[in-house]
């Protein structure tokens, strides 16, 4: 068979797969041509305003020059590098962890499939849920072209190139992913995602300081600006090649036709020499310990919290819902020209913002593990509210502890050590609300497929996410409330105190209130209302 | 006799741990090896290297003559496994997965048709048109074996296949395997039930902390420990013969 029957094969059935989590959910489906309506009507009434809005600004960008580029190009540049630090940065520990920790990679081993066609199969199904975001760039491409008056060919070219370029930012995720797996096993998968993580946050890192802009306070305007200009402008940036290529350079649009295919070519190089099959499935490579094993007992709520910290601990998924919130502030903080307590407080809030949402998925997946071991738990004498606060602690501390002793860290060469504690402080109480909220999304609206790596099913993660944005909402209403002395922006002082101070509390009142209730509903005989087993 | 799978000094570490060590030998065609061995032996790290699935950190496989990490695809080709606790896709129905896994291997619709017909009614399977996340491990464990028998296999690698199997379903499979192996099917085997490696095992391998303890025929093995049972000869070769002792001292 050759490697494109097998990937058709593959393919065909993942799509099945997904096609029928409604069917299974016995839920009706939507008819496809008022799927298809639906899907039309989200991009045309998110791009169309994208597209006005690109065409506005491209227009008056493209009449500005700076170091022998107009402005427009450059945006464009900047753009498309931001794309693909954006595809890396989401795809590759997400390709990584669909290929080499899938269950079913033991079980596609088993048949006579090239392990080229395991990998890429597994490798477009990452792709097709993780490369949206280049969609996003669609109506920026329409502008520019219409601005800089390209026929209507012109514009199948420009959009074959674009697709290359997509091509090659997902080949660049392939190759880190199958470099990382040469570390991977589960034995070590903390080591193995972190390193993942770092990877691909050495890469967004080095990213966002080229196009990050460059310091106004310099003495010399033209040559910072010039120095910028060829910094996003420079030939080996695949983005170039892109601008280039538009623009009917043959030699840009043959590097990145190439390039482009020399990044499958190379993945699928190395996917082909055997490396799904040195992935291992051992739990851990236990030490030998010498003489009696000693065991230490705790009290039941001790015994509760250990147990969820090494869940915690031991499960990738929830790992990386802690990392992200203190990665993607620090390159706000650390791609900034200011070192100021006003851009540490930026990050630290952007980093609870982040941490809100994850909180919830984090205690969903704790509690979905435990549902579905379920009857070890259940034969304990344990009052079913003990294991869920043991978890809200464990949640709450941990994401408390990382976001404390990052920015604390930070605060030292930022200032702003007061305001840092504050925040933190501040986040305890919603932290631990949201916790609670995820016990109560996951029986609410659990994945049908089951699993800890997405415990909650769509509609679940669409209600957590505005959840977990209003509870960070109320941390930084009130962070601002107090770091302002009660006078926020030109508020008057009762006005501050209603929005900022009285407001949050309230929301967190109501909040609480509604988990308690939600939660003493909870049949816990049978927790998943959608019967996820 | 010929051999058909040749399993040669093979030893896989995991870290500092040496789960399988230096393990040599062969199964022969029209033959059921049984591979004992206790918890933990490295039973499955040894199946799943002779399937491909884990590449051994030394030593060599053949099936059929073909090294099974350098002609992975032909080898997987004539090959069936059933894993011991198979993880299958749960948003596929039944149907939907043999259908996947007859495309894989190039099935004619028409054969498959019969196949899967017939197997069905030999284990009792009205479950087809059922979503896989909703079967239970006996239901999943003979859709696996289904999807295996199916397409006739050369050689057959099972993993305790009789666990979550009813009676009649555990005792239809025995007596395939042999009819398949009077066939000149090789099929190995690993199981914990010993009565079914006693009656059903042409061959037996006795594995313990990754070693190769012991291996032949049931009566080899018998004049080896001096033991009559194949449990009595399993405990003292695996140092279980402390039984006694150590309920008492419970």
């Amino acid at each position: 068979m050759t490697i494109t029957k097998e990937l058709w094969i593959l393919l065909k059935y993942k799509f099945l797969m997904w096609s029928n989590i409604p069917k299974r959910r016995r839920k009706r489906s939507i008819p496809s041509w008022l799927y298809v309506l639906i899907v039309l009507a989200v991009i045309v009434s998110f791009g169309l305003p994208t597209y006005f809005l690109m065409l506005k600004m491209i227009a008056s960008y493209v009449q500005i020059s700076l170091g022998g580029i107009d402005l427009a190009s450059l945006f464009l540049e900047i753009s498309l590098l931001g794309i693909l630090g954006l595809i890396v940065l989401i795809d590759t520990p997400a390709v990584t962890l669909n290929v080499f920790m899938s269950d079913d990679v033991g079980f596609l081993l088993t048949l006579p499939l090239s392990q080229s066609a395991i990998f890429y199969s597994k490798m477009i199904e990452t792709l097709v849920e993780g490369t949206f975001p280049a969609l996003l760039f669609i109506p920026l491409l329409l502008a520019y072209g219409n601005v800089v008056g390209m026929a209507w060919y012109t514009f199948i070219f420009v959009f074959i190139m674009y697709a290359f370029y997509v091509l090659f930012c997902a080949g660049i995720s392939g190759l880190l992913s199958l470099v990382i797996s040469k570390f991977a096993s589960k034995s070590g998968m903390r080591r193995f995602m972190m390193l993942s993580s770092m990877a691909t946050m050495i890469l967004a890192y080095f990213m966002m300081n080229i196009i990050s802009m460059p310091s106004f306070s310099s003495q010399n305007m033209q040559s910072a600006l010039n120095a910028y200009v060829s910094k996003v402008n420079f030939f080996l940036w695949p983005s170039t090649w892109f601008l280039s290529s538009i623009r009917g350079n043959l030699l840009g649009m043959f590097a990145l036709i190439g390039i482009a295919s020399g990044t499958f070519a190379l993945s699928y190089y190395i996917a082909s020499k055997n490396v799904l099959s040195g992935f291992s499935n051992v739990i851990s490579a236990a030490r030998k310990k010498r003489g009696k094993e000693k065991y230490r007992t705790h009290g039941i709520f001790g015994a509760l919290m250990v147990k969820e910290f090494r869940a915690f601990r031991r499960e990738p998924s929830i790992m990386f819902f802690l990392v992200y919130p203190v990665i993607f502030p620090l390159f706000i903080i650390l791609t900034s020209s200011h070192r100021k307590p006003e851009t540490l407080l930026m990050g630290e809030l952007t980093g609870i913002f982040m941490a809100s949402m994850y909180i919830i998925l984090a205690m969903a997946s704790l509690v979905s593990i435990d549902v579905r071991v379920g009857w070890i738990l259940k034969t304990m004498p344990v009052k079913e509210t003990k294991p869920l606060w043991a978890k809200a602690f464990v949640v709450t501390g941990s994401f408390i502890v990382v976001i404390a002793s990052v920015f604390l860290t930070f605060s030292v060469f930022f200032g702003g050590f007061l305001s840092t504690v504050l925040v933190v402080l501040l986040s305890i109480p919603i932290f631990l609300l949201l916790s609670f909220f995820g016990v109560y999304a996951v029986t609410k609206w659990p994945n049908p497929s089951g699993g800890t790596k997405r415990s909650l099913s769509t509609t679940g993660s669409l209600i957590s996410m505005p959840m977990g944005f209003i509870g960070a909402a109320c941390v930084g209403a009130q962070s601002f409330y107090f770091l302002s002395n009660g006078k926020v922006w030109h508020f008057s002082l009762l006005i501050s105190t209603l929005l900022f101070m009285i407001l949050p509390f309230a929301i967190e009142f109501a909040l609480m209130i509604f988990v308690k209730r939600m939660i003493s509903r909870i049949d816990w005989s049978e927790p998943f209302e959608n019967r996820v087993s | 006799m010929s051999k058909i799978v040749v399993a040669e000094r093979l030893r896989k570490n995991f870290g500092n741990v040496e789960a399988v060590k230096s393990v040599s030998f062969h199964v022969n065609s029209g033959e059921i090896y049984g591979f004992l061995g206790p918890n933990g032996a490295g039973k499955t790290t040894t199946l799943r290297i002779l399937t491909g699935v884990l590449k051994p950190t030394d030593g060599k496989v053949e099936v059929y003559g073909m090294d099974v990490f350098k002609n992975p695809i032909d080898v997987k080709s004539i090959i069936g496994v059933v894993p011991d606790e198979p993880k299958l896709y749960e948003n596929l129905t039944g149907r939907e997965f043999l259908e996947f896994v007859g495309s894989v291997f190039s099935m004619k619709r028409v054969e498959m048709n019969q196949r899967v017909l017939e197997l069905s009614e030999a284990f009792g399977v009205n479950f087809l048109s059922k979503f896989i996340g909703d079967y239970s491990h006996g239901m999943r464990q003979k859709l696996m074996l289904i999807s295996v028998l199916m397409r006739r296999p050369k050689v057959l690698f099972l993993d305790e296949p009789t666990v979550g199997l009813d009676a009649k379903s555990a005792k239809i499979l025995k007596l395939l395997l042999r009819k398949y192996v009077d066939e000149g099917v090789a099929v190995f085997m690993t199981t914990h039930v010993l009565e079914i490696a006693e009656k059903m095992c042409d061959r037996i391998g006795i594995i313990n902390e990754g070693e190769l303890i012991a291996e032949g025929t049931l009566e080899e093995l018998r004049s080896y420990s001096g033991r009559e049972s194949l449990e009595d000869i399993f405990l003292k070769l695996t140092g279980g013969d402390e039984i006694k002792e150590i309920v008492d001292s419970l």
